[in-house]
């Protein structure tokens, strides 16, 4: 880390950073024109098909007859559902938007025939089309409008707190890794929900931690004798160098709880898939993070800070002097 | 501070503590109950998210509209066997007309069976209203702040409503005391606020004495009530509850008006009674005549505040359903099990624990003695949150969870990073009084820039989000505070614990590198 010369090869950053926001708004845009929208949108706004039974707790006693009935019926109809829920004497499977309708109908008159073996007619199982989901709308822009206003924060604290070249660099490395968690988000296609902003900000929060390590190095050795005499890019180096690791820690800290939480979640609800979505944003989170504010934000503020220096350079030489 | 000073401080506080982790943690029958009567730890009594205790999840059909169960409940039979005895032929081909009448009236479509002559050319009406009903149902339940929820339309026909039980993990698995938040009083709540929150048809204002027509309208049907209210607000105050109602200019007028009415001649009804269709909501008795821009009217209970000005806002901007959804107590809830299996609560339980027990036992490891003293802060912010979401009655959700535990590696990263300070300040042959000095001074700022950011930026979440992102929010917002409060703590009890030590160096797990000069 500390032989890297980061702050003079921004071009190389750019092309990266660049390619990977592209390829994600590409994949977005193509998914929004002949798939399921720019992000893959999780349970939560997604229509879906459902077989529920209703059982009667006289004939089945044991909710697991239900279920064993059911599983079978699934298999012979050769489809799978991705979520179970009971209660009340009713089970409901959901099954994907995808899964044929007719395959799902007969699922549900087969399960519907063997729930009603020997006269047990109190029980019954329908088929079902849930689409138009609604909610979480207003929480979505909310969302959006409390992360615009997070930005903002940062960039008005660091103008008050360091200057304000160190404020825009800042408030660029929020926007670029924000870009990058969702151009990873938008090619992996990874489930989003309501949560997508609860990562989103938490990307926000450790770039803003990140920038205060970083900077504050930056202070330290811009007042240093010896490694002003480095230049703009020399002191970004070396203090990315000596930031590093508390840039690091704190993205992969927060990724590290939400992985070892969620495998625990994932153990309990039996299904991997539920649970993987959060893992993956925690990590994409704390990748834009890292890769943002340890390699983007050196660059950039060795830049405003160089072009400072020359024009403060230039300013002091065309400075009249004044007559005695 | 003197060695005796120091013991029954760290014996007070432990105690304190153990005592409080007692009884936030462990439920036990009730001594003389009979097993009857169970306290509930502070921990299973907060209120948990779908994802661990289920939701409540309901099927609304329009008149004309009808499940299989009640279509199949409601047919006509035909007595057959000992029933059929001594019926004549013209009785029983009665019976089987008036089954076949029955059966000709409905079309099944799919799981449900539809009144033929809300199909055919009124098929594509119907289905588009039921649609932009969904979208109204959805505007209502929007502003109950959800953590989660959902309205989606079923079968083209019925439109399905979900939010989450709101159930502590006592609740879920029905083992609440008589004296706490019980189950049944969760669902309760749920049924008033779909019963009211579905309710169908227009705002009035009705009085039995002084109102006309049947209805006993205090407006003529043509008036257009909209124009009477700018909207309806909950108000609360020191535990006492009112829905705050805001009028125009023509509906002060027409207060005073029907105020001044009611004062002077109703005998049995002093009061203007709101309906939304024919569910009466809220009642304003009236003593004496209304010539203001807005009043009070008091209600019970904070949801029922919350309930009532949501419907009376939607109603009075308009936003009406266009289709019938039949009576109030026709509405079937049904409780289904976490989305995230049945034992996800536990098995989240354990996870928080292996947290906590983990950042406890790399504190120990790492810093010795000083470790036990990040414990016990370790074990104050747990209860502190603990306290807080029961308290404040925050519904807990995995991204909840989640917000606390970033919120306990911000009180963990903040007292290692002064460790280490303090560590390299101590190998530069200083005393560990200056070492400790130097290190506190040189962290603040970071700490002090962390915690700052983070409060804010959680204060952001939680005053400009909803639902779960909200809580999440407020959860940080708590944790950050606590996490910064118990930070100054751990320099206090290190200070408390370390002082009748002889060695403090070996107390940290620290190791003096004395210069040569000494």
């Amino acid at each position: 880390m500390t032989n890297l010369k980061i702050s003079a090869k921004m071009h190389i950053i750019i092309i990266v950073s660049s390619v990977l926001i592209a390829l994600g708004v590409a994949v977005g845009l193509i998914c929004e024109f002949v798939a399921d929208g720019y992000f893959n949108y999780g349970e939560d706004y997604k229509s879906y098909k459902s077989v529920e039974v209703t059982y009667a707790l006289v004939d089945f006693p044991d909710e697991d007859a239900v279920e064993e009935i059911c599983e079978t019926a699934f298999k012979d109809a050769k489809i799978k559902y991705y979520g179970c829920t009971f209660g009340d004497g009713k089970v409901e499977y959901r099954f994907s938007k995808s899964v044929k309708t007719e395959k799902i109908q007969a699922a549900a008159e087969a399960v519907n025939a063997k729930l009603k073996l020997d006269g047990k007619d109190l029980s019954s199982a329908s088929a079902h089309e849930i689409s138009d989901l609604l909610g979480g709308g207003k929480a979505l822009t909310l969302g959006a409008i409390a992360l615009a206003s997070g930005v903002a924060f940062q960039f008005i604290y660091f103008v008050i707190r360091y200057k304000l070249a160190m404020a825009l660099s800042a408030l660029l490395a929020n926007v670029h890794n924000l870009g990058v968690f969702l151009a990873l988000l938008s090619i992996a296609r990874v489930p989003v929900g309501s949560n997508i902003f609860a990562f989103a900000a938490l990307t926000v929060v450790a770039t803003m931690i990140g920038c205060c390590f970083f900077f504050d190095r930056v202070r330290k050795n811009i007042k240093n004798e010896v490694t002003a005499k480095l230049g703009a890019y020399g002191v970004c180096d070396l203090s990315m160098a000596e930031s590093f690791t508390s840039v690091c820690v704190p993205a992969v800290c927060f990724a590290f709880a939400a992985v070892l939480m969620f495998v625990f979640l994932s153990i309990s609800a039996l299904s991997v898939m539920g649970v993987l979505s959060a893992v993956l944003c925690a990590v994409f989170s704390a990748v834009a993070c890292v890769y943002g504010t340890s390699f983007f934000t050196p660059a950039t503020y060795s830049r405003f800070m160089k072009l400072g220096d020359d024009f403060k350079a230039k300013h002091h030489f065309k400075k009249p002097v004044k007559k005695a | 501070m003197g060695k005796i000073k120091s013991a029954i401080l760290t014996a007070l506080i432990v105690a304190a503590v153990a005592v409080l982790a007692f009884f936030a943690v462990v439920s036990f029958p009730v001594a003389g109950s009979g097993g009857v009567k169970k306290y509930n730890s502070f921990i299973s009594s907060i209120h948990l998210g779908s994802g661990f205790t289920g939701e409540a999840r309901t099927v609304l059909y329009p008149e004309g509209v009808r499940s299989e169960a009640d279509y199949l409940s409601d047919m006509p039979e035909i007595p057959q066997g000992e029933a059929a005895e001594g019926l004549t032929q013209e009785e029983l081909d009665e019976y089987a007309k008036k089954q076949n009448d029955y059966v000709a009236k409905y079309e099944k479509r799919g799981s449900l069976y539809i009144e033929k002559d809300r199909l055919g050319d009124n098929e594509a009406e119907l289905i588009e209203s039921v649609k932009k009903d969904a979208e109204v149902l959805n505007d209502r339940f929007n502003q109950k702040g959800y953590s989660s929820y959902s309205v989606s339309v079923q079968d083209k026909f019925t439109v399905r409503i979900s939010v989450p039980t709101n159930f502590s993990y006592s609740a879920y698995k029905d083992a609440d005391d008589a004296n706490r938040t019980a189950r049944s009083e969760e669902t309760s709540k749920i049924s008033r606020t779909v019963q009211y929150l579905t309710a169908s048809g227009e705002l009035t204002l009705r009085n039995a004495d002084i109102g006309k027509g049947n209805d006993n309208l205090l407006t003529s049907d043509t008036a257009d009530i909209t124009t009477y209210f700018k909207s309806f607000k909950k108000y609360s105050s020191a535990k006492r509850y009112a829905v705050k109602v805001n009028l125009t200019k023509e509906g002060r007028e027409l207060f005073s008006d029907k105020t001044e009415q009611i004062v002077n001649n109703a005998s049995s009804d002093k009061a203007v009674n709101f309906y939304v269709g024919d569910t009466q909501l809220i009642s304003l008795t009236v003593e004496e005549a209304i010539n203001e821009k807005s009043f009070y009217i008091t209600v019970n209970d904070g949801d029922y505040a919350e309930d009532y000005s949501i419907i009376l806002n939607s109603v009075a901007n308009g936003k009406t359903l266009s289709l019938d959804y039949g009576e109030a107590g026709d509405i079937e809830i049904v409780y289904t099990s976490a989305s995230l299996g049945n034992y996800a609560a536990i098995y989240f339980g354990v996870i928080l624990l292996l947290i906590i027990v983990g950042a406890i036992v790399f504190s120990v490891v790492r810093y010795k003695k000083l470790g036990l003293v990040n414990a016990l802060s370790v074990i104050i912010f747990a209860l502190a949150m603990i306290v807080a979401l029961l308290i404040i009655g925050i519904q807990l959700t995995a991204a909840g969870a989640f917000a606390a535990v970033l919120g306990l590696a911000l009180l963990c990263g903040s007292n290692i990073a002064a460790f280490e300070v303090i560590r390299k300040e101590s190998k530069k042959g200083k005393t560990m009084q200056s070492a400790v000095k130097s290190g506190y001074k040189s962290v603040l700022t970071a700490i002090l820039d962390l915690h700052i950011i983070l409060i804010i930026v959680s204060l952001l979440l939680t005053l400009i989000c909803v639902g779960e992102i909200q809580a999440c929010g407020f959860i940080f917002f708590i944790a950050s505070i606590a996490s910064y409060i118990l930070y100054w703590f751990t320099r206090f009890m290190w200070f408390v614990t370390s002082s009748p030590v002889r060695d403090k160096f070996k107390f940290c797990g620290f190791k003096r590198e004395v210069p040569l000069d000494d």
